[in-house]
């Protein structure tokens, strides 16, 4: 039973290329790795996966659902949360808020709701700021002690961990993550890949994430997607993924010929 | 401090309640009508302002249109209470629902619009909105305005004297106030601020931005409306004139004065901008160069006003040195 | 007379083609909006009645003067609303130009009144071509209009600073690195527009025979709505969009009602940026 499958999907931007009937299935559970030269077509996929951009041929279904027709807040409506490749947070909005707002989709609040204060939506706040503190000790000491603090007060690692945590109260079934270590040093990146088994492990979601540091990547993922140029070249396990020629040739270019 | 979550809490009515309770008290120690007069419009400018804050403010849309709803809520009171004779009880949720409306209807084919697009489309539905009062002479008798519109009365009992307006006001104030707090600090009003901040996170969170937009809008043009039907009431004739795009800009310069984005920012733009003409009398024929000189001086040098977040309309308002393109700044020694 | 209309519509029309283009020149190389040309055409204009009435001089020299006093002002609007805040997104200069719009009518309306200043008539012949009544003074308003267009593109074609401020509209960056004066090539593009704006102002003067401090209020939105209508960056667009809201304003006048002819721009405007905010010549824009 997979959760999504994404089939023969193809965008191209102008004359460009930019993913050529893609293949890919995750299942309920997994951590799967995506992993490409720069330029591959990563962040197209997720941007495809999110709803950000629209795919020119080719399906998505997540959990039996179309996916690749509906707009991004739709999607994400779905159960399918991710980060950006720039970590998007809401620079003047407190750490709190963050994870408030990330109850959004489990929230049934309106203006109605917002004006009487009825007894439903208190509770439906308390929940929500329970269910956020949760998530946010994931994260040790880090982002607690500050859940009054401004977003563009945070360092940068904190705010990379800030919008996994907003991702993350909303309780997705797939989380796709876009190069969640992308400016850690070592210590931080570690850090990072124990806290994706744990999300996978501890709260049962499942993990679509692109990466550029190996170590990461191979330590965690059950298995790996690899792209280059907009298609896919290989697909397996972390061993096999290390020993694959073509996979190779992509990062380093073809310098045996032909 | 993040005086943007300064929304009335149980520890900050402590700070609220002498506050009122001033206000409340200043009209009996004063008999002067002017003064008076200029505390209700004081009243009518901080609905004003804090509404406009709900869209402009809270969630980043650069509305250009607020007078021209301000004056829809002051015609429906002024025609519904002339031609049919309806109280102000119910001329004052009518104005809202009817500004609401047309907030609606403006707002579904153009809230797509970003930024100065969304700008220029207010500002061409606020010039429609004016010429139109001013031609529909059987609706609105057109550039010769609506007169003898009734006072306030409830159950009988009609206001007359400034006084009594500005405790009317003021009960307005803190009902609307009370009101927007709880509209920001919730659900609906994380939502218009996470717009305001990043739209494409916001869509990531499941919000759907274009409905939360519109919602936005009609929120604040509801409540312009019911500063119109007040106004009508209070002063007692409407005309288009009051209500030109000089009249958006104005109520514009009191929020980014006061503070763009914030609870409080609004009321002190709006309370400072309407006492400061009254305060220097002799500068009253350069009241519309005063308040330009201001604008300019708030967007060069404190974009964020007193009270307001910072770098709602651009993230560096103070006085820099031209800046060389991004292309040559890593030549740059 | 439908013809009479025609003319007198594409007169006015070619005079609001050139406050437009002014928007487009300022849009194009800088990529800013100004509230304050409106303003600029109306000390334009007030620059010409002074020449004609008090210093009684010819209507040519009042223009140059009018397009003069547009020059200069343009000039101190972009030190003072532009240049500060280079790289701040184009909400603060907008702004800024709002204040400074108040500022420039409330000092019109103090020093000189606000009433109408009657601009005397210069040609008040007119002649006939077949069955339709053409006035003089029609025909050197269309004849000035194209003039200035036509000077217009020589220079943004043919000199050294109209290859700069075409470059600069493609790409800063690249223009910059190229070794152009990104500040004096702003500094100029929004005088030059604002010195067409000004001779606006002064063909309006002599065309209507008044002028008055709120005059710019109206025109320059207008201006505005005929350059949303060209596509922002596109110069025949904004001619095209000129004369056609003149003329459908005349027709307007002529066959509804003369209060609704200020509501013909206005609904270009709002129709046009609801159904295709690129205009109709312009670039696809990301409507941000």
């Amino acid at each position: 039973m997979n959760l999504l499958k994404i089939r023969a999907v193809s965008v191209s931007f102008g004359g460009l290329a930019a993913l050529k009937k893609v293949d890919v299935d995750i299942r309920p559970g997994e951590i799967v790795g995506l992993i490409g030269p720069n330029g591959a077509g990563k962040t197209t996929l997720f941007n495809c996966l999110s709803g950000f951009q629209t795919i020119d041929e080719g399906t998505i279904h997540f959990q039996d659902e179309t996916l690749h027709r509906l707009p991004p807040y739709r999607i994400a409506g779905l159960g399918l949360a991710r980060t950006f490749q720039t970590s998007r947070v809401f620079k003047r909005m407190t750490v709190l808020d963050h994870v408030l707002l990330g109850r959004h989709r489990q929230q049934k609040a309106g203006l109605w709701g917002a004006l009487t204060r009825p007894d439903w939506v208190r509770q439906e706040e308390e929940e929500s700021r329970n269910r956020g503190l949760k998530i946010l000790s994931f994260f040790e000491e880090r982002l607690l002690p500050r859940i009054a603090d401004f977003a563009d007060s945070l360092s940068y690692a904190n705010r990379r961990r800030l919008e996994i945590a907003r991702a993350l109260v909303s309780e997705p079934r797939l989380l796709l993550l876009d190069e969640p270590t992308a400016g850690m040093n070592p210590h931080e990146s570690a850090g990072i890949a124990k806290l994706i088994k744990r999300i996978r492990d501890e709260l049962k979601v499942t993990v679509f994430f692109i990466e550029h540091d190996m170590k990461v990547i191979m330590g965690v993922s059950d298995r790996i997607v690899v792209l280059d140029h907009g298609e896919k070249i290989a697909e397996g396990l972390p061993e096999e993924i290390r020993r694959n020629p073509d996979v190779i040739e992509a990062y380093l270019g073809r310098k045996h010929g032909a | 401090m993040t005086l943007y979550q300064f929304t009335p809490s149980r520890t900050t009515i402590k700070v609220w309640l002498p506050i009122v309770a001033a206000v409340a008290l200043f009209p009996l120690l004063v008999n002067n009508e002017y003064i008076l007069n200029t505390a209700v419009m004081a009243g009518i400018y901080i609905i004003l302002t804090s509404s406009l804050n709900i869209t402009n403010g809270y969630t980043g849309l650069f509305s250009f249109g607020h007078a021209a709803f301000y004056g829809i809520g002051a015609y429906t009171a002024a025609i519904l209470s002339t031609r049919l004779g309806f109280p102000f009880l119910l001329t004052l949720p009518l104005a809202g629902l009817v500004a609401a409306c047309f907030g609606a209807a403006i707002a579904l084919p153009t809230l797509r619009l970003k930024g100065i697009f969304l700008a220029l489309v207010t500002i061409g539905f606020q010039q429609i909105t004016y010429l139109v009062i001013m031609n529909w002479m059987s609706l609105t008798r057109g550039p010769m305005g609506i007169p003898a519109i009734p006072p306030v009365s409830f159950f009988g009992f009609e206001l007359s004297g400034n006084r009594q307006y500005f405790y009317l006001i003021l009960v307005l104030n803190l009902a609307v106030l009370f009101l927007l707090s709880r509209i920001i600090d919730s659900r609906v009003g994380r939502t218009f601020v996470s717009i305001r901040e990043d739209e494409l996170a916001a869509q990531s969170v499941s919000i759907n931005v274009f409905r939360a937009k519109v919602l936005s809008f009609v929120i604040a043009t509801f409540f312009a409306g019911i500063a119109g039907a007040f106004f009508a009431h209070h002063a007692r004739f409407v005309s288009a004139d009051s209500f030109k795009l000089e009249e958006t800009f104005l109520i514009l310069t009191m929020l980014i004065v006061g503070g763009m984005g914030s609870f409080v920012g609004p009321i002190i733009g709006a309370v400072s901008l309407v006492i400061l003409p009254e305060l220097f009398r002799f500068l009253a024929e350069y009241r519309g160069v005063v308040y330009g000189l201001i604008m300019i001086a708030a967007i060069l040098f404190r974009p964020e006003g007193v009270a307001g977040v910072p770098g709602i309309i651009s993230p560096r308002g103070i006085l820099s040195k031209p800046e060389k393109p991004k292309a040559v700044e890593e030549a740059a020694p | 007379m439908l013809i009479a209309q025609l003319i007198n519509g594409l007169t006015q029309g070619s005079i609001y083609a050139l406050i437009a283009i002014g928007f487009v020149i300022i849009f194009g190389t800088m990529n800013l909006v100004t509230f304050a040309h409106g303003e600029v055409y109306m000390i334009g204009a007030f620059m010409g009645y002074f020449a004609l009435t008090i210093l009684h001089l010819p209507w040519y020299v009042a223009l140059v003067m009018g397009m003069g006093a547009a020059w200069t002002l343009g000039f101190f609007i972009e030190k003072i609303a532009f240049r500060p805040l280079r790289s701040a997104g184009h909400m603060p200069p907008l702004l800024i130009t709002i204040g400074l719009a108040i500022i420039f009518k409330d000092l019109v309306v103090i020093f000189l009144g606000a009433e109408n200043r009657p601009v005397p008539s210069i040609y008040s012949e007119t002649f006939k071509i077949g069955e339709i009544q053409v006035s003089i003074l029609q025909l050197l308003i269309l004849a000035l209009a194209g003039v200035l267009i036509i000077v217009l593109r020589l220079l943004i074609q043919g000199t050294k600073i109209g290859r700069a401020m075409r470059a600069t509209a493609q790409d800063h960056e690249a223009a910059y690195a190229m070794g152009v004066n990104i500040n004096r090539v702003f500094s100029i593009s929004f005088s030059l527009a604002s010195c067409l704006g000004g001779a606006a102002g002064v063909l309006v003067g002599i065309y209507y025979n008044a002028v008055y401090p709120v005059m710019g209020d109206t025109a320059g939105l207008k201006g505005f709505a005929a350059c949303i209508f060209g596509g922002l960056t596109s110069i025949p667009g904004a001619i095209l969009g000129g004369l056609i809201i003149g003329v459908v304003e005349n027709l307007t006048v002529q066959f509804i009602a003369s209060g609704y002819r200020d509501i013909v721009a206005f609904l270009v405007l709002v129709v046009v940026l609801v159904f295709r905010p690129q205009g109709i010549l312009g670039k696809k824009i990301r409507a941000v």
